[in-house]
């Protein structure tokens, strides 16, 4: 780890506190640094001497927070709460869940059509005993396309897929964050 | 030595060493870290929140080489806070003290 390093590390830990705070701290330490390698140290040694950036910033946090409560009013919190508990849970039920659910099936059916096309070579064996090998050759090498083409949805299946369960994660946690007021930055 | 121990009792190192002599942090820092083993980084944020606290106030004072320094110094109130601290400490090492002397002395019978 070098100088750059350490500042982006420790102001992205510090990221909760206001800028004029941050901006602060950090001068603090450019001083150190300044003076650490006037006297010869290179960046690794103040580094090693600082610690973990860490350590400096729980601590920061702990006595900026302990002057400062993050959250005031506790009282009403909790009506508050069941209240924007009941909207959202009203909002989910009208607005949220019918096109969920239908992005949903339709995912299914798409992945459902994938696998059909990639083992449509072994369905078009079918056709060999039907009607004989010319007209299964020719299936056969149909199949395959649809094969390939069935591989390649998979594969954009499958990173819907993971973006779709980001996506709900993301929104079961946003509207809990609603409930509890809790701020994310 | 232990980490929650050494947390109380460095911060009335740096009130005792600013009292002996105005000091800037790297200054400070190396001072403690010849006899103590810390990570200097947490100093930092024991010297903020002690000057918040009106025990320390800071100035800026040049220096030969490069850019001014952020000297700490102690104020009155610092000074009551850091008495209180030592006799606290006296109290508390001589007890710790006292029971070594006589937790040793039975080890030996």
């Amino acid at each position: 780890m070098v100088k750059n390093d350490f500042f982006r590390n420790l102001n992205h830990l510090l990221r909760e506190l206001p800028k004029k705070e941050r901006d602060e701290i950090l001068a603090d330490f450019e001083e150190h640094f300044t003076i650490g390698s006037n006297e010869g140290k290179t960046e690794e040694e103040i580094i090693q001497e600082l610690g973990d950036p860490k350590d400096i910033a729980n601590a920061e946090l702990a006595d900026y927070y302990a002057t400062n409560p993050a959250r005031q009013g506790g009282a009403t919190s909790a009506t508050r709460s069941l209240l924007l508990a009941m909207v959202l849970i009203f909002f989910n039920l009208v607005v949220v869940a019918g096109p969920a659910f239908g992005i949903f099936f339709g995912f299914i059916g798409l992945w459902v059509g994938a696998i059909c096309l990639v083992i449509s070579p072994l369905l078009s064996l079918l056709s060999y005993f039907q009607s004989g090998f010319d007209a299964f050759l020719f299936t056969f090498f149909v199949s395959l396309a649809c094969c390939g083409v069935g591989l390649l949805l998979s594969i954009a299946l499958s990173y819907i897929g993971k973006f779709l369960w980001h996506a709900c994660v993301g929104y079961v946690r946003f509207n809990m964050d609603l409930i509890t007021g809790r701020k994310r930055s | 030595m232990n980490v929650q121990f050494k947390k109380g009792v460095l911060e009335l190192c740096v009130l005792v060493l600013i009292d002996g002599r105005d000091q800037y942090g790297y200054e400070l820092a190396q001072n403690i870290s010849k006899k103590i083993e810390v990570a200097e980084g947490t100093l930092y944020p024991l010297l903020r929140r002690l000057t918040k606290e009106g025990y320390l106030s800071t100035y800026l004072g040049e220096s030969t080489e490069g850019p001014p320094r952020k000297y700490y110094s102690i104020t009155a109130e610092g000074e009551q806070y850091m008495n209180a601290l030592i006799d606290e400490w006296k109290q508390f090492s001589e007890a710790v003290d006292q029971f070594i002397k006589e937790g040793a002395g039975h080890g030996e019978k």
